[in-house]
């Protein structure tokens, strides 16, 4: 992760600070932009020079926008260039100026020379400022029709701009049609470039909206259109040799001659020294040949060479993006490339990009011929220093060792990593031998003997040691010491952080068992006691299960733990083939590197929601695996043929054996329903006995894990009659055309529980679930909280199709179902039908999400909604509040190291700890900031504490969940909670509520909400207020408005009542949410109901009427505060001046000051206001008022707050009075100073006048300014810098000597800056009898 | 289409910054630079030249030291853009004389006059530098060419002996020079990268050229130019395995495995007289790039052993061969290689009256480094060092070194014997006579050898 943003980047020489330069700049521009002496024109870009350079790195120079426009009058082209670049940046910002500049860009528009003209019309295209548009249709209209080609050029991208800035102009203009006429008659190739480039652009935007663009889109893949341009390919420059090589890609041939007369046309392009021409002629050839398996095959054979030279000539990024092209096609016809492996060896110097690529490439051009020497190179990048790297080599051996057949080589070199006693090299071929042995059993001898030998104690990684165990657990007839060394293991379980390793232990020690009964039954013992009590839900209750399973029927167990297995003949493979397909398609584009296709990396306004489209291709069918959807044929089949070696992969992963380990020849499949999660899968697969007792099988499992479920509520009422066909088939195009030509059926909305609202953060499992039910999904798309899918279903052995549009909206729990179906009058059946299914998905989702929520946080809090929550007020307040005083503990635990905290703990005294006055919330917190593991480490040591000292008191273990949830470590919280059920203490409503502060503070919502169900269903724990206030807290923190308001009348529902901390919540949550109506009917039914409200409530309140901008209610809500006595804070003095500077008027402002004062505010509060008052008055252009207010602030001895505010009210650009604002800026910036401000802010030292000098050295006098002292050196220095600027000498002394009168040790700093010439000055002036130099020091 | 262009320092900073569709935030150049910066947290990774943040695409290239960055939206084709940035750091240099830091910020505002005309709201519209030519008014303001990088293999010549005059990489094509009139001459490069794998027994386990032409020419009126190349010469092996050795051995004949060339080629004549001809555009560009993987004499043999000697102490030999002509001297030599984990010392013993080579024990990455100034055509050097271990290697010590790799630079030297015959201008009049210059380069690109 990369770290923040440093907000301020230390200022390089190159890279000035900003402000007083830029005024610098404006004043010299003017001085200049009236004259007309000779040289002029150098100075000029030297200034232009400037502003430039300035408006690169980032600094904002629109305010001499004005002053920019009046020194463009001018004949020098240069200047003309620099001012057109600045003029184009910022017009957006500047609107109004930018009329300004309309006029000398039409007059150059008109220029004799073309270059003028172009550059201008160029200018005034790029102005992207919509009231302007009605100047440009005229020179744009010129422009087209100029003699100069270069015009013209310039002229065509004009009109794409003006479609960007208003398409309907540029449309009606009948720009485009112009455009089309040039693309065919104009005899420069780059205005047909450009007249192309921008009919695309223009006709795919308007396509959406208008049958003609579509047809002219069309239009640009006809025959005519792609011939004409095809025969004119050579003259194009090679970056429009691209465009139409991309075009013509497109371009659908209507018999096979063509196809062979373009490609011999474009055969030359493939020696083109530009990889971009090569390449978008490959892609031509791919695309042309597709339905040719010869030709196709040729055509790799062809392209090989060209770009193997690409990759190895030119630089590392430019061989990169072909190198990638290669890797595609290498791995969908590896055999192609089978003899050309040698190119794909690493480089010691590539870059692991590069090498992670020719890896992969290497892998899957492995055959019979090649492997002994591509092994043979591989082992030797194994020892490769770059680790990451000798990782990836070591897998790829066990990957070819997995696709060949003879691997006799391959296992032997694997054994010989093995023995090579590198950690992750041993770890990465434990990992390989135990795929090996599932797919080479007959291995097995040898390989044992190996492992064997290799210590568990010499691998640490959770991986390979869970490889470990498993062939432990497998081989424990063939391994001597099996028994034994699992034994150890278990022996070791609380120190196995790895939960995955934990299972596989369980797993392994019950095969262990039934092979080796008496050896292992102890060990066995020992580890289902561990597994019950191990905080990870899955260890827990796979323990759970097979001691179940054990007690049930010992003989089952063992058929369901140890049945025997067929060898895997494939893995599944990561990308489907699908998936793959897509990024074929879209050959030479960025799906290629990033080997996704684009629609997983494309914004969406820059491809069409839920398009159809062939050309962006984005219908995201269900992303997971291939085998639960249905397969959408795109590829022609004569191209599967050409892959066969892919494609014989793919055919052959049937979905008897898809994701699962073992065909189990009992299972039957369509037992369990798809939409299963995996670890139901898991269990399922493994358990084949259990899920064929019948139906009963999700009520097994909820009695199972003991969690008191209500049994699933029957299926919808009527059992439709109506039968799907399951098997159904359609395309996206014939789904799109259906769709338009049928009439809307029947239009339904549907509310959703929360369950299924939750479940849906996955919508994967919708779509697999609904499959389940033979209605399948065509298309899905959308973002929390509206997800869109499409649907289709036919009817069982007939034709008759149904389409479904389902609008699911996650936040108001709705789904909206548009209908539509060839038979109308079975549209009803099928909606019970769909509705039925639907609802059972929630019912699913909600008995899955048990399963599973409660420990696989990991996968749940990626979501991204959840991200976003991290501090959870309700919890944070509790200490915040609290008065933090310094703890000698604290400073001791952060001193020690990590490994040591838990010993300091114990050596600490316990009666201290556990007086009241010690805090251990205080103290998490403080170290929470330092060490996020040291705070785990204490609550560790505090949890083991209580269990060893037998704590039953379930507030104990309460607060200390409370405790974990502060510090945001659920896992630890679920492990209080299980070790307390485990030492026999009930747990309560408040533990529950501890535990759902811990889920909801690290942000894991649907875990709470489980909680909270298994609280709802469960008897001595009832949710109580305190539970639904966590929620509403949480949601009100989201600004979910609609959640939190559920979660309230859920509330009120249940019989709580609201108290204040319930309506604090929700006030501030409507508030977030700008529901201020809300709000204020919540606020009123407070009142109404007798609670005071405290003052966040207030705050909040006040917060939604400054967001309404109403002042009248403002000031009465204001007064009704003060009347009580109400001290408001300085956030609400923040909102409450914001609002009046932005819409009140200077009375009101001055109304509220006095207000204000007599209501005896604190003096942070007034100088605030008067700090608005000024600002407010500086906006207004009255600058008397502005002086006069800052001088009644400073005589009230108040200051301004901040920089921000110095900086707000200075701001006086616009004014008349332009040395009167500078004074008043002056006397402003200097009192900031002298008070508060940033001393070595140097900008502020520019040039002041002497009178705001006179005045500054005033205010500097006020004797009574407790302030000053402290930093008169320093306001000395700034006042002394200031002048010296101005280089007056007289000054310069003067302020010395008084500054030496007042503090004569110091002299400033800053005379170490001077020249000697101006040290000399001074002198003379000086009354000082001498001033050195080194003295300020 | 392209959204943004910018260059940035090494340290981030923007020298220039083009936006030309307004699509993408201002503060991409930041996210770029963050990004690229701590790709992996470890710091291990190279960030690849091109990824996405939040929707947005960036493409960089490193050129000199500068980053050279495109950002778009949507989903354009990688190469063009990669290919694209390459291109404008070539003209930018062909405009300025040198390319680095200093030159581009002090003639940032010229660079944005080439930007303006380069890409037009998102779309490529020209990158030669001479049509470029008349849409650039600023002069520019040469900097000094005594400490910069060189830009590509062709900096070799910068060192600027007698044969090879070091202006060539440094003249700006539109900077009139002190002189006034400007000198007609063209430079032909021809450089080559070298890829060799050594078994530890010294065979070859795989070889490979990848040559390229260069030109750069300041002829007045763009004559026709033409190259010929050896008779011997001959594109495309036939049919077999890229890797098929004995077709070539011995013949003596240059085969090329494939090559491409730029636009302006014309290869009409080529089959018959292995000649190119070309109507050269200004500045500097790729007459051709060529690959060869036949058998090849590589210019040096490496000799590595490492043996233990003692529990905790072993020994490596390195042993360096020049195989060519005692007339011709390769330089900036640098021989490294990665020593056993557990090294802690290493003590160097060089050969009597060694001059111009240094040895280092890099401690960080557990690292030899030997490097030689120069070495003549068949002279052979040495290098002993002793190795201290803190645990004993338990047998494995060749497992954990090496390879050694190797860098070298041999001006006048090419591996492949590719050779220009002549290189003939089109005269125009009997007192046109331009300064012609064919020059040869040899680089290593991965010189590795196993242990």
């Amino acid at each position: 992760m990369a770290p923040p943003v440093q907000s301020q980047r230390s200022p390089s020489p190159s890279q000035p600070s900003g402000k007083g330069e830029v005024s610098d700049l404006k004043s010299q521009l003017r001085q200049l932009a009236g004259s007309r002496a000779p040289g002029v024109d150098d100075s000029k870009r030297d200034l232009f020079k400037k502003v430039i350079s300035y408006m690169t790195i980032g600094i904002d120079v629109s305010s001499v926008f004005g002053e920019m426009v009046m020194c463009s009058a001018t004949a020098d082209i240069v200047l003309k260039k620099m001012c057109y670049l600045y003029v184009g940046n910022y017009a957006k910002v500047n609107p109004d100026l930018a009329l300004l500049t309309i006029n000398f860009l039409q007059r150059d528009c008109k220029d004799e020379d073309p270059m003028i003209r172009g550059l201008a019309l160029r200018s005034l295209c790029s102005l992207r400022v919509a009231n302007l548009v009605e100047y440009l249709v005229g020179p744009l209209g010129s422009g087209l029709k100029d003699k100069s080609s270069y015009v013209r050029t310039v002229a065509v991208m004009g009109v794409l701009k003006l479609y960007h800035i208003s398409a309907s102009t540029c449309v009606d203009a009948d720009f485009p049609s112009i455009l089309k006429n040039m693309m065919f008659n104009d005899s420069e190739t780059q205005v047909v470039a450009n007249c192309l480039s921008a009919l695309q652009e223009i006709w795919s935007s308007e396509a959406s909206t208008s049958e003609e663009a579509s047809r002219e889109r069309e239009g640009l893949l006809s025959k005519t259109n792609v011939y004409y341009l095809l025969n004119r390919i050579k003259e194009f420059s090679e970056w429009a040799q691209c465009l139409v090589l991309e075009l013509v890609a497109k371009y659908v041939p209507s018999e096979g001659s063509e196809i062979f007369d373009i490609m011999n046309l474009l055969e030359d392009r493939l020696q083109h020294a530009n990889g971009a021409v090569v390449l978008a002629t490959i892609k031509v050839f791919l695309q042309l040949t597709l339905s040719m398996t010869d030709v196709h095959q040729q055509v790799y054979e062809r392209i090989k060479a060209p770009l193997l030279t690409l990759v190895s000539s030119g630089s590392p990024e430019q061989s990169y993006a072909v190198l990638s092209h290669l890797h595609l096609l290498v791995m969908r016809a590896p055999f192609i490339f089978s003899s050309d492996y040698k190119h794909f060896y690493c480089q010691y110097n590539e870059p692991s990009y590069v090498k992670k690529l020719k890896l992969e490439m290497l892998t899957a051009v492995a055959n019979e011929s090649n492997t002994y020497e591509i092994v043979t190179e591989l082992c030797e990048y194994a020892a490769n220093v770059d680790i990451p790297i000798a990782r990836e080599s070591i897998r790829a051996v066990g990957k070819i060792a997995l696709q060949q057949y003879d691997v006799n080589a391959i296992v032997d070199r694997l054994l010989q990593f093995l023995e090579m006693e590198k950690d992750y090299v041993t770890a990465e071929a434990l990992v390989l031998v135990k795929d090996l042995l599932r797919k080479y059993p007959q291995w097995s001898h040898d390989c044992i003997a190996v492992v064997g030998n290799i210590s568990s104690k010499n691998v640490q990684e959770p991986k390979a040691k869970a490889a470990l165990i498993w062939m432990l657990g497998e081989y424990s007839k063939d391994m001597h010491d099996a028994p034994y060394i699992l034994e150890s293991l278990i022996e070791n379980w609380d120190e196995e952080l790895s939960a995955e390793v934990r299972l596989h232990l369980l797993t392994a020690v019950m095969k262990c068992f039934f092979k080796r009964p008496p050896e292992t039954q102890k060990a066995l013992g020992a580890a289902l006691a561990a597994g019950l009590a191990d905080f990870h839900q899955d260890v827990h209750d796979r323990a759970l299960f097979y001691y179940r399973l054990l007690q049930y029927n010992v003989s089952v167990a063992e058929h369901v733990v140890n049945p025997p297995k067929q060898a895997v003949s494939v893995f599944a493979d990561t990308q489907s083939s699908e998936i793959k397909d897509r990024i074929f398609d879209e050959f030479n584009s960025l799906s290629v590197v990033y080997q996704k296709p684009s629609y997983m990396f494309t914004d969406k306004e820059h491809r069409g929601p839920l398009e159809f489209s062939d050309e962006v291709g984005n219908i995201s069918i269900g992303i997971e695996s291939a085998g639960t959807v249905v397969p959408v044929q795109r590829v022609d089949a004569n191209d599967k043929d050409l892959l066969l070696s892919t494609s014989e992969k793919e055919e052959s992963r049937g979905p008897s054996n898809n994701g699962s380990v073992y065909s189990a020849p009992s299972y039957d499949a369509s037992a369990v329903t798809a939409a299963a999660s995996q670890t139901l899968l898991e269990l399922a697969i493994s358990n084949p006995p259990v899920s064929g007792l019948a139906s009963q099988s999700s009520l097994a499992i909820d009695d199972l894990l003991g969690l008191g479920l209500p049994v699933e509520p029957a299926p919808a009422p009527s059992p439709p009659t109506l039968k799907l066909n399951s098997k159904a088939a359609l395309d996206p195009s014939t789904f799109q055309q259906k769709w338009r030509q049928l009439p809307i059926s029947l239009s339904q909305e549907h509310s959703i529980s929360p369950e299924g609202v939750a479940a849906l953060t996955a919508p994967q499992a919708l779509l697999r679930h609904m499959q389940g039910h033979s209605i399948h999904c065509i298309a899905s798309g959308g973002q929390s909280p509206n997800f869109k899918f499409f649907f289709f279903a036919q009817k069982a052995e007939e034709s008759s199709t149904f389409l479904v549009e389902c609008i699911i909206n996650t936040s108001s729990a709705k789904a909206q179902m548009k209908i539509k179906a060839d038979d109308q009058s079975l549209s009803g059946a099928f909606s019970a039908l769909f509705q039925s299914a639907l609802s059972k998905f929630e019912n699913m989702a909600s008995v899955r999400r048990v399963l599973l929520s409660i420990s696989t946080t990991k996968g749940l809090i990626s979501m991204p909604q959840f991200l976003l929550i991290r501090d959870i007020m309700t919890i944070q307040r509790s200490f915040c509040e609290k008065a933090f005083n310094p703890n000698p503990l604290l400073a001791r635990l952060l001193q020690e190291p990590n490994s040591r905290i838990k010993s300091a703990l114990d050596s600490e005294d316990m009666s201290a700890l556990k007086s009241s006055g010690f805090s251990w919330e205080a103290l998490l917190n403080s170290l929470r900031s330092s060490s996020p593991q040291k705070t785990q480490l204490v609550l560790e040591w505090r949890l083991e504490k209580m269990l060893e000292e037998n704590v039953r008191d379930h507030d104990s273990f309460s607060e200390l969940m409370h405790l974990c949830g502060m510090v945001q470590n659920l896992p630890l919280a679920m492990r209080v909670f299980t070790s307390m059920e485990g030492h026999g203490v009930r747990p309560t409503s408040s533990v529950f509520n501890s535990l759902i502060h811990a889920c909801l503070s690290s942000g894991n919502v649907i875990t709470a909400q489980s909680l909270f169900e298994i609280m709802e269903g469960s008897e001595g724990y009832k949710p109580n207020s305190e539970t639904y206030d966590a929620f509403i807290s949480t949601f009100s923190n989201l600004g979910n408005a609609d959640a939190m308001q559920a979660w309230y009348s859920a509330k009120i529902a249940a019989g709580f009542s609201a108290d204040l901390q319930t309506y604090e919540s929700l006030i501030s949550g409507f508030v977030k949410a700008g529901k201020y109506d809300c709000a204020d009917k919540l606020y009123e039914e407070m009142k109404m109901s007798g609670v005071m409200p405290n003052i966040p409530i207030l705050d909040n309140m006040f917060e939604g009427l400054c967001k309404r901008r109403s002042v009248g209610q403002v000031k009465e809500f204001l007064n009704s505060l003060l009347d009580v006595g109400y001290e408001i804070s300085a956030l609400m003095a923040e909102r409450l001046v914001g609002l009046y500077v932005e819409v009140g008027t200077v009375e009101d402002m001055e109304e509220l000051l006095m207000t204000l004062m007599n209501a005896d505010q604190v003096s942070e509060i007034l100088s605030r206001v008067h700090c608005g008052i000024i600002r407010k008055y500086a906006m207004v252009d009255r600058l008397d008022d502005v002086e006069y207010s800052v001088g009644r602030m400073l005589k009230q001895g108040l200051s301004f707050n901040s920089p921000d505010d110095v900086e707000k009210s200075r701001f006086i650009r616009k004014s008349r009075h332009c040395d009167k604002a500078n004074e008043i800026n002056w006397i402003v910036i200097a009192s900031g100073i002298m008070f508060k401000a940033n001393y070595n802010d140097h900008s502020f030292i520019r040039v002041p006048s002497s009178v705001a000098l006179a005045q500054m050295l005033q205010i500097a006098h006020v004797p009574s300014n407790p302030h000053m002292k402290r930093d008169q050196v320093i306001s000395w220095t700034v006042i002394a810098s200031g002048i010296k600027f101005k280089a007056n000498y007289y000054d310069l002394s003067c302020v010395f000597e008084r500054s030496i009168g007042t503090n004569a040790c110091k002299l400033p700093m800053y005379l170490q800056t001077l020249t000697s010439t101006e040290m000399k000055a001074c002198e003379r002036h000086s009354n000082a009898p001498h001033i050195n130099r080194d003295e300020g020091i | 289409m392209i959204s943004q262009l910018f260059v940035l320092s090494q340290r981030g900073d923007n020298i220039v910054f083009r936006d030309y569709r307004g699509e993408v935030q201002k503060g991409s150049a930041e996210i770029f630079f963050r990004k690229v910066k701590f790709w992996k947290e470890d710091g291990q990774e190279e960030a690849p030249p091109v990824f996405n943040v939040d929707g947005v695409n960036y493409f960089h290239v490193k050129v000199v030291g500068l980053l050279f960055v495109a950002t778009t939206r949507v989903n354009i084709a990688p190469s063009l853009v990669l290919e694209l940035l390459q291109r404008i750091a070539r003209v930018i240099k062909d405009y300025l004389g040198i390319l680095n830091e200093d030159s581009l910020r002090k003639n940032f505002v010229l660079v944005y006059e080439l930007l303006d005309e380069v890409i037009d709201f998102g779309y490529v519209q020209t990158t030669s530098t001479e049509m470029l030519k008349s849409y650039v008014f600023n002069e520019p303001i040469v900097v000094d060419a005594a400490r910069l990088q060189s830009l590509g293999p062709a900096g070799i010549f910068m060192q600027g002996t007698k044969r090879m005059p070091g202006t060539a990489v440094t003249k700006s094509v539109v900077a009139t020079e002190p002189g006034g009139r400007r000198r007609e001459e063209i430079f032909v490069d021809i450089i080559e990268k070298i890829s060799i794998t050594f078994s530890s027994s010294g065979y070859i386990l795989t070889s490979e050229i990848d040559g390229t032409i260069q030109m750069k020419s300041y002829l007045t009126g763009n004559p026709e130019i033409r190259l010929a190349f050896n008779d011997d010469l001959s594109i495309g092996r036939g049919g077999g395995s890229a890797y098929d050795y004995r077709s070539s051995s011995g013949s003596g004949a240059v085969i090329l495995d494939d090559c491409n060339f730029h636009q302006s080629v014309r290869l009409d004549s080529f089959d018959m007289d292995k000649t190119l001809s070309l109507i050269p555009p200004d500045g500097e560009f790729t007459v051709m790039n060529y690959r060869l993987t036949q058998e090849f004499k590589p210019p040096f043999r490496i000799n590595p052993l490492i043996e233990e000697a003692g529990a905790l102490k072993a020994e490596v030999i390195i042993k360096v061969r020049a195989e060519f002509s005692s007339s011709i001297t390769a330089n900036t030599i640098m021989v490294m290689m990665p020593l056993p984990k557990y090294t802690t010392r290493a003590s160097f013993e060089l050969e009597p009256g060694a001059l111009g080579q240094t040895t280092d024990f890099k401690e960080a990455n557990k690292r030899l480094e030997w490097g030689l100034k120069k070495i003549v055509g068949g002279s052979e050097h040495t290098l002993r060092a002793k190795l201290t271990f803190s645990q004993e290697s338990h047998g494995n010590i060749t497992k954990e070194s090496g390879p050694v790799s190797m860098t070298f630079t041999i001006p006048m030297y090419n591996a492949s014997k590719l050779q220009v015959k002549y290189l003939q201008i089109a005269k125009k009049s009997g007192t046109y006579n331009p300064y012609r210059w064919v020059r040869y380069v040899t680089q290593a690109n991965s010189y590795v050898a196993r242990i």
